[in-house]
């Protein structure tokens, strides 16, 4: 981890010394090259040498002098800041509990980050207190200012006003803030940052944005933020696993965007994402996206198939629609669908299951074979019976192999057991 | 070990969180130690008694379940476990509970809650907390 | 005369020439790695970290620890690992035929037994005897097997490796709390990651407690403080910058993620080099660059690991000499890829900057100290010009330290202590008296040996026998930990 001041003043110090360290050495080398062909004397050759060690020596004294200045002043500063926010913590507690008054605005940051810090903790009557304060002193109005170009106000004022907001540590930090204030006004702002043109303030919005629609009262403008959201879902150009952390992050708001997502024909939306969307149902147990996912149970994209699959077997419930789907994945093409498939055969009624299991025990995949042999055994009571018998009698020796491995694996047999089983093997 | 009647264990890294539960704690009239990192919250185990532990679970230098463990396992001692963690995951919900918690919140929470849990559990086990 | 005289002239040009290009890449690449500290320290602020944590929105890893002759370190490192700060992983250690007590220690320790265990032997590697698996830790196997070398034992933790991100890490390193964590997400939000270096810092002299470094002190000797330097030098300023042009070629041994299935995919670690870990990300360059997928390797200043670095001066030339044979090594097997526009800013940037200013940096810097003197003794130069001269390669040399030793200062696991911070610029100006010239010798003089003492390899090879490899390799046969600085 690291500290997020004074990062930028001492990347531009070691931008400005080092060119003028390189300028420095450009003019050396030209020298060289003049006294080499006799156009420059001795005496001046040593006088450019002479002041190229003296701007070294500069340099050395002021990159020195500012690392010490920052590690003295950051100690200090951070042992200060350490106490202050003790004291705006206790302050805001004893406003939340013991009736003390609010104080006024504007706040400093230490306020702005210990009440950011409440409102991320806590719910019931003292989280809408809360939420109340955050509201007060229009912490999120500032946030948003500082996240992105402020177009108002003339002339060098403005320009250097633009100037500072569009530092980007000072944008993200703001992001950061909004993520935690998780405030509706910042929703539709955070929409247009998400084509802004670093990806990190992409990927920071979008988190930011998550979290506030997750915690946003239904309306028109949360209908709005809705759409919004699905919209980003399927066109983003952050990475999928980036889009599908967000998704996760929607708490409430997730299954009205996923089921827009899902819904959606795969032309309108990147590859990938509608694979991503689906595994995030079943991360968020989502139970009433079941039948929805299980549309995709025969999706021509192999990764939509598995995907489909894993998730179903998440959610522990496979829609009747799915079955004939979810059987006919266990002979999938697909090495990695069929493992899925075999997984989620556990769902399949009963006669199915062990008839598909006993099947994938001798698939030519290690993988699918152990997940047979695993999802064998898990096949209600007679599981462990069924893959007993497995690792007697099944025709294929990798079969027979594999469920007495999982048998070992699972603690089902003791040393003698398996000294006899395995030499039947 | 010394009996300490009343007191309630808080093992919680986040300032602000620690600080609104021994807060909310105290004013229903409950004496709360506060510990900041499994380090801190295992030496205050084994030294006093408690009638009550909180534990959070993602702890600098470990987790909570480490604890929850101790307390259950090593020490074998049946006083009431409340976990609050930001954990909502039905898996680790069902583990805590499994490793002996009594009661799991999760975070965000509401104070009043939790304070209702904490009287409860108190009840349940005899000790209820002296009005103040 | 005047011949030899120009030629030494023209010579020494390009001398200067070619620090003043080495450092402007310095200057450009310092600037870059601030810049991606910037970003890195505020994109994965502690709220998200907790976020992916809370929604179990991981991928679990395989932690691989090859041990030969670890006897004394073994245990408490396997048990540091044991004790990460991470929902689902496991530790693979393979026991690499050691000699001495590595796996009674651990059957003791751990309470191994003897498990029948049957995987899938995807990479070839030497027999494997046993494995074992702990009573106490589910998450703990034992491989053992015969002798292979470093890169056979890692090659058969692969295969039996259950998760999809494999993590390899020395037997005498520590893992930072949230490594991990903060390395493993970075494959989560992008799938064309198959690899992640993170940043290797020495230990020495640091306080640890449980596993975890709790304190940072500055050590003791000399030594090992350049040591702390020439790491801040190579982490802090080269790596960022490479990854950000998409060309970083070394992840550390000491500390690198990777896709399971990739490593597999590329056909595994190369067992006849002894940097593995810049060979592995070559192989995946070359690989991903022929097949033409997208794929990344990115360097990230944020996960740490904590190693243990040499303290005596035998043992570190050594392992210099090794390190440089093997970049040398490395380099020469796939120099096909050098300047060959087919492979991006790797074979464009990457590829003849290490030929440049790594692999012949030694040669020019001893050279060019050679020749002052020898200016000097024929007359062509001024006493008071050859030792300006001399003053300002070295106040150079101290400034790129003193900016790394900047960046340190960032970090929140910093030396607290101002007279830590002051001892690390002494130690920048006393590096250039004596210590940096004995490496930069060393690392000249182990270019003459490559031939030889790969001869030797190729002998030992079609013997077989992977002990006499070891031996050949050297005593303090320890992993391509740091990566060159």
């Amino acid at each position: 981890m690291w500290r997020r001041y004074g990062d930028d003043l001492y990347a531009l110090l070691v931008l400005v010394v080092f060119s003028f360290e390189a300028l420095t050495l450009g003019v050396l080398t030209w020298a060289f090259a003049l006294s080499a062909a006799r156009a420059l004397g001795g005496g001046d050759l040593i006088s450019v040498l002479v002041s190229s060690v003296a701007v070294t020596a500069l340099a050395l004294i002021m990159i020195g002098s500012y690392v010490i200045a920052y590690h003295v002043i950051s100690t200090r500063r951070e042992r200060h800041r350490r106490v202050l926010l003790d004291e705006w913590t206790a302050r805001w507690v004893s406003v939340l509990f013991e009736g003390r008054k609010p104080p006024r605005g504007p706040l400093s940051p230490e306020g702005v980050e210990t009440l950011l810090d409440l409102r991320e903790h806590l719910t019931g009557a003292e989280g809408e207190r809360v939420e109340r304060l955050v509201r007060r002193y229009d912490i999120g109005r500032r946030l948003l200012e500082r996240t992105s170009l402020d177009e108002t106000g003339r002339g060098p004022a403005r320009l250097f006003r633009s100037l500072r907001r569009r530092r980007l540590s000072g944008r993200l930090d703001a992001l950061e803030s909004l993520a935690k204030a998780r405030l509706a006004q910042s929703v539709e702002p955070l929409l247009r940052l998400l084509d802004d043109r670093e990806p990190a303030v992409r990927l920071m919005a979008l988190r930011s944005l998550a979290r506030s629609l997750a915690r946003m009262r239904p309306g028109p403008r949360y209908d709005r933020a809705i759409l919004g959201m699905a919209e980003v879902v399927m066109t983003s150009s952050l990475p999928a696993g980036a889009v599908e952390e967000a998704m996760l992050l929607l708490e409430a708001a997730a299954p009205r965007v996923l089921r827009i997502v899902l819904a959606a024909s795969p032309t309108d939306q990147r590859a990938g994402l509608v694979a991503r969307a689906i595994d995030a149902v079943g991360r968020l147990k989502l139970l009433e996206l079941a039948e929805d996912v299980a549309a995709h149970v025969t999706d021509p994209d192999a990764e939509v198939r598995a995907a489909s699959l894993r998730a179903l077997g998440r959610l522990g419930f496979l829609p009747p629609v799915a079955v004939p789907g979810a059987l006919e994945a266990t002979g999938d093409p697909v090495e990695f669908v069929r493992v899925q498939a075999t997984r989620t055969a556990v769902l399949l009624p009963h006669a199915e299951a062990r008839t598909a299991l006993w099947r994938g025990l001798g698939d030519q995949s290690w993988w699918v074979r152990r997940a047979a042999a695993h999802a064998l055994l898990g096949l209600g009571m007679e599981g462990p019976d069924l893959v007993q018998r497995a690792a007697r009698t099944h025709p294929d020796r990798y079969a027979r192999q594999m469920a007495l491995q999982v048998l070992l694996d699972a603690g089902r047999l003791d040393g003698n057991d398996a000294r006899a089983l395995r030499e039947a093997v | 070990m010394s009996e300490q009647p009343n007191r309630i264990l808080v093992v919680e890294d986040d300032r602000s969180v620690g600080r609104v539960v021994e807060v909310s704690l105290g004013l229903a009239g409950h004496d709360v130690e506060l510990a900041t990192d499994v380090r801190a919250g295992e030496s205050a185990l084994r030294t006093n008694g408690h009638s009550l532990v909180i534990l959070d679970v993602n702890l600098p230098g470990g987790t909570g379940l480490e604890l929850l463990r101790l307390v259950r396992q090593e020490m074998g001692r049946d006083v009431p476990v409340i976990m609050l963690s930001g954990q909502r995951q039905e898996d680790n919900i069902v583990r805590a509970l499994e490793w002996g918690a009594n009661d799991y919140v999760t975070k965000p929470f509401s104070p009043r809650e939790l304070v209702a849990r904490v009287n409860r559990w108190m009840k349940a086990t005899g000790d209820v907390a002296p009005v103040r | 005369m005047s011949i030899l005289a120009a030629l030494l002239f023209v010579y020494q040009q390009f001398v200067l020439a070619y620090f003043a290009v080495l450092n402007l890449m310095y200057a450009l690449f310092g600037y870059l790695g601030l810049r991606s500290v910037v970003i890195y320290s505020r994109e994965l602020p502690q709220v998200a970290l907790k976020d992916l944590l809370e929604r179990d929105f991981y991928k679990p890893v395989s932690i691989l620890v090859p041990a030969f002759n670890e006897e004394v370190g073994i245990v408490p490192s396997v048990r540091s690992l044991l004790a990460l700060h991470y929902p689902e992983f496991e530790v693979v250690v393979a026991n690499d035929g050691s000699r001495d007590r590595t796996l009674p220690r651990m059957i003791e320790a751990f309470a191994l037994v003897e498990v029948p265990q049957i995987y899938r032997r995807t990479l070839e590697t030497r027999p494997i005897h046993r494995v074992f698996r702990s009573l106490r830790h589910p998450n703990l196997v034992v491989i053992d097997k015969e002798n292979g070398g470093r890169s056979d034992a890692m090659n058969a933790a692969v295969n039996l490796a259950r998760f999809p991100l494999v993590c390899q890490v020395d037997a005498d390193s520590l893992l930072d709390a949230e490594a991990l964590l903060r390395a493993s997400r970075l494959f989560i939000e992008d799938e064309t990651v198959v690899g992640v270096g993170g940043t290797v810092r020495p230990m020495n002299g640091a306080v640890v407690r449980e596993g975890q470094v709790v304190e940072m002190r500055l050590p003791r000797r000399w030594i090992e403080r350049f040591q702390v330097l020439e790491y801040a030098r190579a982490f802090f300023t080269g790596r960022a910058g490479w990854s950000r042009f998409g060309a970083l070629l070394i992840v550390s041994g000491a500390f690198g993620v990777f896709r399971r299935e990739a490593v597999i995919e590329v056909g595994g670690y190369a067992t006849d080099t002894v940097t593995e870990d810049m060979e592995l990300v070559m192989r995946f360059h070359r690989h991903y660059r022929d097949a033409g997928t997208p794929y990344r390797i990115i360097f990230t200043p944020d996960p740490i690991c904590w190693t243990e670095v040499p303290s005596d001066l035998t043992t570190l030339r050594r392992q210099r000499n090794r390190w440089h044979r093997g970049l040398m090594e490395t380099l020469w097997r796939y120099r096909r890829m050098t300047l060959n526009p087919r492979y991006g800013a790797v074979g464009m940037v990457g590829m003849p900057y290490f030929w440049l200013f790594e692999a012949l940096s030694p040669v020019i810097e001893v050279t060019g100290y050679l020749l002052l003197p020898i200016l000097f003794a024929l007359g062509l130069a001024a006493p008071s010009f050859v030792a300006l001269f001399v003053v300002l390669a070295l106040l150079y040399g101290i400034l790129l330290s003193e900016m790394a030793v900047g960046i340190e200062t960032m970090l929140l696991s910093r030396y607290p202590r101002v007279r830590d911070r002051l001892a690390l610029f002494a130690a920048a100006f006393l590096e250039f008296l004596g210590f940096h010239q004995i490496l930069a010798v060393e690392r000249m003089v182990s270019m003459f040996q490559i031939r030889r003492k790969r001869g030797i390899w190729g002998q030992m090879r079609r013997v077989g026998a992977g002990e006499a490899i070891r031996e050949a390799v050297g005593q303090d046969d320890k992993p391509a930990k740091a990566a060159r600085l």
